[in-house]
């Protein structure tokens, strides 16, 4: 067993910085209950000391931006970062409120080797921009106490791992300084003032003797610590729907700023959904606006397979649609639907259906994305007798099952029949229509509102032919169709 | 006298023609049968372009247009790629196109509320590559489609593999246009007479009476078959015999005709 521990320092600022553009690094703080709990480099470089009062802080620098920490958006980071985390080993723990326990000597074959899957870590860490301290040990508090050791962002092999030795890291944590326990700051002040300064020393002391005077959990600790008791800890689950949010420092009144962190998003959901060989069918933004409020944009995408580039185009083009009238603090991406990747097989020579298809779907969601889902349809041929049903708007175009009457039928049918004028025998619309085929007698709708009417095609005199009918019940004149 | 090279590259442009010579006619990657021979023989490449702008200019809807492109339109349907309808002006009646030989399955309506939205639309789908053939309705007015507007499709529409059908008021027929083929519709009795106002790299000026169905044009109805109106609760039975009911009746061929096109 080989448990790696990723503690992220920074967590409190990353929630905040994350979503902003990569090189800028405003000078921010993060404050809990009036003090100062972190501050970044360039806050540091202005003398922004974590423990100050935020009045300080904000009289050291008028750029500085002060925020409240937010543990609730902490810990939705941490989560997202648990299931990153999954693709390096298949047992993951979280240890709020901001470390990662990953027991990676399973992963080792895999990734060639410690020090190459650290690599692949500090990789992907610094390209989601994610500070870190790595610490080794057999065991999950053994790890944890390391990352405390070792110096931040130094992702290396520790001393210990590169000796070889079986007991080399025993020999290391004896040499450690009682201060890297995890124990309370009154059973800290206690050891210090029994004269203990290296961990070595605890345990070479009696169980018996260290309970009596630190508490019954204190030695079973250092049996974890040392590995000569089990350490159980819960194993992170990934999650089954991809849902995440980037919170902005600065609110966003421009739509076009959205893009970047969209992108980021994008790319996550990508890694997510292909890992479970999925791809999203309709995923949707959530715009946080002032108090709290979200605004949805759902984006609907019939592509097959999952693409970043062009989910994000359909992204812009719902962005280009919505005004921003209020500034968006946050952006959160959900992926509602998925389906399952098909295997697809590739011929050998290139073919004309083959690209073909995935054009045509990206058209058809940009088209449906800006003029409205209704205003792109397809045509179906409906079984009814009343002209007015015999056929249907549908979204998927899709081989009909409809049969079609031999009678003659306009190519254009007016969406609602106009009443016309005129006589019994001749009707008129802006001119008299004469009559040149006909009738065709349709009764119908006898189980609703019954329809008797007869059918005739007409010749007005600009030269158009229409489909008119003539109701039984009335004898009166409508135009229902144009001979295209 | 030698030409300078970048003139001869500029000619060898596709969009670029030279009146004195005329391209290469009968093509089948430049044009599509119209599946009119009258049609066909007065178009110099031999049928519609494929890939640029064909404008039809007519006073009304409903004059026979549709008989004019439905031969070519069926046989569109058949390939692989969609045909859309953006802003037609009325509902495009599912059951006659079928008549038509147009496979349902393969067309797209599109009812754009705004004309920017129209041009968007028109201009995207003929980019995208996956268009067959696209039939656009131009909203009426000498204003409304302006050149830089047209001309923005014409470059698209180089992204089409089928021809790209503008319908438009009689008034844009004074207009300039960068439509490679531009005729008018005009209605007469007999049928519908075609005349080309612009061919791209062919003569222009011909005219063409394109025959209605005869379905279409049957004898006018005679008023002894004029059904009498029934109003009211006094029904007489022996009218209902007097007329075909089609209510039930099941079609006499097993499905529509399809056009010869080759």
């Amino acid at each position: 067993m080989l448990w790696l521990c990723l503690h992220f320092t920074q967590l409190p600022l990353e929630v905040f910085s994350l979503a902003g553009p990569p090189d800028t690094d405003p000078p921010l703080a993060v404050t809990e209950r009036h003090r100062v709990c972190a501050a970044n480099d360039s806050a540091a470089a202005l003398g922004i000391r974590p423990g100050m009062s935020a009045s300080t802080a904000q009289a050291l620098s008028g750029s500085l931006r002060l925020r409240e920490r937010e543990p609730a958006h902490e810990a939705a980071t941490l989560i997202a970062l648990a299931d990153w985390a999954c693709n390096f080993s298949s047992q993951v723990c979280v240890s709020p409120p901001d470390r990662l326990l990953l027991e990676i000597g399973a992963s080792l074959r895999l990734f060639h080797g410690e020090a190459a899957l650290l690599g692949v870590m500090e990789a992907d860490l610094a390209a989601r921009r994610h500070k870190v301290c790595c610490g080794l040990g057999p065991t999950p508090s053994g790890a944890e106490l390391m990352a405390r050791a070792l110096p931040c962002n130094a992702v290396a092999l520790p001393p210990w791992q590169l000796q070889n030795e079986p007991d080399a890291f025993q020999k290391m944590l004896g040499k450690l300084p009682v201060e890297l326990l995890a124990a309370p700051e009154k059973q800290q002040l206690t050891m210090q003032r029994m004269g203990f300064t290296r961990i070595g020393e605890l345990l070479a002391l009696p169980r018996a003797a260290l309970g009596r005077r630190f508490g019954k959990a204190f030695p079973d600790y250092l049996q974890r610590l040392a590995g000569h008791s089990h350490d159980p800890r819960c194993t992170h689950r990934p999650r089954d729907r991809f849902e995440s949010t980037l919170h902005f420092l600065e609110p966003v009144c421009n739509a076009n700023m959205l893009l970047f962190p969209a992108r980021r998003l994008l790319a996550d959901m990508g890694r997510f959904l292909e890992r479970r060989q999925l791809y999203c069918q309709r995923l949707e933004w959530r715009l946080g606006v002032a108090h709290g409020e979200l605004r949805i944009l759902p984006v609907a995408c019939s592509l097959q397979q999952h693409r970043t580039d062009a989910l994000l185009d359909l992204t812009r083009l719902a962005l280009e649609g919505l005004r921003l009238a209020e500034a968006t603090e946050s952006l959160g991406l959900a992926c509602l639907e998925t389906a399952a990747l098909e295997g697809k097989i590739n011929s050998l020579f290139a073919e004309e259906s083959s690209d073909g298809g995935e054009a045509e779907r990206l058209l058809l969601d940009r088209l449906r994305l800006r003029l409205g889902m209704d205003r792109v349809h397809g045509l179906y041929l409906a079984d009814a007798t009343l002209p007015e049903q015999a056929w249907n708007g549908v979204h998927e175009p899709a081989a009909h099952a409809g049969t079609s009457t031999w009678m003659q039928r306009p190519c254009w049918l007016l969406r609602q029949p106009t009443r016309l004028g005129g006589t019994e025998a001749q009707p008129d619309w802006n001119g008299p229509i004469d009559l040149i085929s006909g009738p065709e007698r349709i009764d119908s709708n006898w189980w609703g509102e019954p329809q008797r009417r007869d059918y005739f095609i007409g010749r007005h005199g600009s030269g158009t032919l229409l489909w008119v009918f003539r109701e039984r019940a009335s004898g009166e004149w409508f135009a229902q169709g144009l001979f295209g | 006298m030698r030409m300078s090279d970048s003139l001869l590259s500029i000619l060898a442009r596709p969009d670029i023609w030279q009146s004195g010579r005329h391209a290469p006619a009968n093509e089948p990657h430049h044009c599509l049968p119209s599946g009119h021979p009258a049609l066909d023989a007065a178009l110099h490449q031999g049928g519609w372009p494929r890939a640029a702008l064909t404008e039809l200019l007519a006073t009304s809807c409903g004059i026979g247009e549709m008989q004019l492109i439905a031969p070519a339109l069926a046989h569109l349907s058949h390939g692989v790629q969609r045909i859309f309808f953006v802003a037609p002006p009325h509902i495009p009646y599912a059951p006659a196109l079928h008549a038509l030989g147009l496979r349902l399955e393969r067309l797209v309506v599109l009812t754009p509320e705004q004309p920017g939205e129209l041009f968007w639309s028109m201009e995207q789908i003929l980019r995208s590559g996956a268009c067959g053939c696209l039939l656009g309705w131009l909203p009426d007015g000498r204003g409304a489609a302006g050149y830089t507007a047209l001309r923005r499709l014409q470059i698209a529409a180089r992204h089409a593999r089928g021809p790209v059908f503008l319908f438009r008021d009689c008034a844009g027929a004074s207009l300039v246009s960068p439509a490679a083929l531009r005729i008018q519709l005009q209605h007469e009795t007999a049928g519908l007479t075609l005349e080309i106002l612009k061919q791209r790299g062919g003569r222009a000026g011909q005219r063409i009476l394109l025959g209605r169905p005869s379905q279409l044009l049957a004898h006018r109805v005679m008023p002894a078959l004029m059904p009498v109106i029934v109003r009211g609760n006094t029904v007489k039975r022996d009218d209902e015999a007097e007329l075909p009911m089609d209510t039930h009746n099941p079609p006499p061929a097993s499905g529509p005709q399809q056009p010869a096109l080759h």
